[in-house]
């Protein structure tokens, strides 16, 4: 079994010295001119758990310091080394293009915390929609639904405040509006040398806006600027 | 391992947010290179817990008089670790 990291240039300067998954060494496959950062297993099934996704994401941001990469999905497996050509080769153009885009660059995220809403313990329960007939309830929980929709038209002004000064600093970015105490999430794909600007922005639009609380966390691998390449099912085991 | 751009003295904290955007991403990005992605997870909804557990965090660095602006300095290095 194979597991997949990361897709990557197949550059010629060494490849890491790594281990991942397993305690297993990674390595460097290079198929259609496209490198693949891969360990081998005689059984891929990883659990979800912290040390899993640690040492998967310890492999792809050691890959990240000196080159583009595209992370894969946590969980991308093939049985056989053919299988993965296959499945690269049928994409290595759309490859090439989102290791292009994101050559350079790394990912910060941003999220918006309003300060507005009435302080209230995570353990609160919302709530409880009514019980007396099964009309009720849907009545009750499509005015929560309405409720929320309008909350969150009524933030986006203030959302897209934040955000625009920051994309101006990106190659890409996204946002994405929530509810409740999160206003906001984003990814901005920032060039290298642009990360201290990035950050000077940021710290002026917090200071700006005392209403919200901005948290910002990267560098990361850029996760969010990965190429659509095909619809996913996902099978939980 | 990325680290939170975060000026906070709670390295609970700081451990705890990294790790939960670290599931936000890991689960539901990056690029798919198959149809099918084998994913063993306990019952629980990670990201959901996750998520409790951060907003749980902000309620506590409130409490403990976290500082009020949750933003890096510019200039603060990230390292590997």
């Amino acid at each position: 079994m194979i597991y997949v990291y990361a897709v990557t240039d197949p550059i010629s300067q060494p490849f890491p010295r790594t281990t991942g998954m397993d305690d297993q060494p990674t390595e460097l496959l290079i198929t259609s001119d496209i490198g693949v950062a891969i360990s081998r297993h005689a059984d891929c099934t990883f659990t979800a758990t912290a040390d899993h996704v640690c040492r998967y994401e310890r492999v792809v941001e050691t890959l990240m310091q000196d080159r583009a990469l595209l992370p894969a999905r946590f969980g991308t497996t093939f049985h056989e080394e053919h299988d993965l050509h296959a499945a690269i080769g049928s994409k290595a153009d759309l490859l090439r293009k989102g290791l292009d885009k994101v050559r350079d660059c790394v990912e910060l995220g941003v999220r918006v915390l309003t300060n507005q809403c009435p302080r209230q313990s995570v353990s609160d329960p919302a709530p409880a929609l009514p019980t007396t007939s099964g009309r009720a309830w849907m009545l009750a929980r499509l005015d929560r639904e309405r409720q929320t929709e309008h909350n969150r038209r009524a933030d986006q002004p203030l959302a897209t405040s934040l955000h625009e000064p920051l994309a101006a600093l990106a190659r890409d970015a996204c946002l994405q509006m929530r509810s409740g105490r999160f206003l906001a999430t984003a990814a901005y794909l920032v060039p290298r040398d642009k990360i201290g600007h990035f950050t000077a922005t940021l710290h002026a639009l917090a200071s700006n806006h005392p209403q919200i609380r901005l948290l910002c966390t990267g560098p990361w691998p850029p996760y969010n600027f990965a190429p659509t390449l095909c619809d996913t099912k996902n099978t939980h085991v | 391992m990325t680290r939170t751009i975060s000026p906070s003295s709670d390295d609970d904290l700081h451990r705890e947010v990294t790790l939960l955007e670290l599931l936000d991403r890991v689960l539901d990005k990056g690029v798919v290179l198959t149809g099918d992605i084998t994913l063993s997870v306990a019952d629980v909804d990670l990201v959901y817990i996750g998520l409790r557990v951060l907003l749980s965090s902000v309620e506590a660095a409130q409490r403990i008089g976290a500082p009020q602006q949750l933003i890096e300095n510019p200039g603060c290095s990230i390292s590997a670790h």
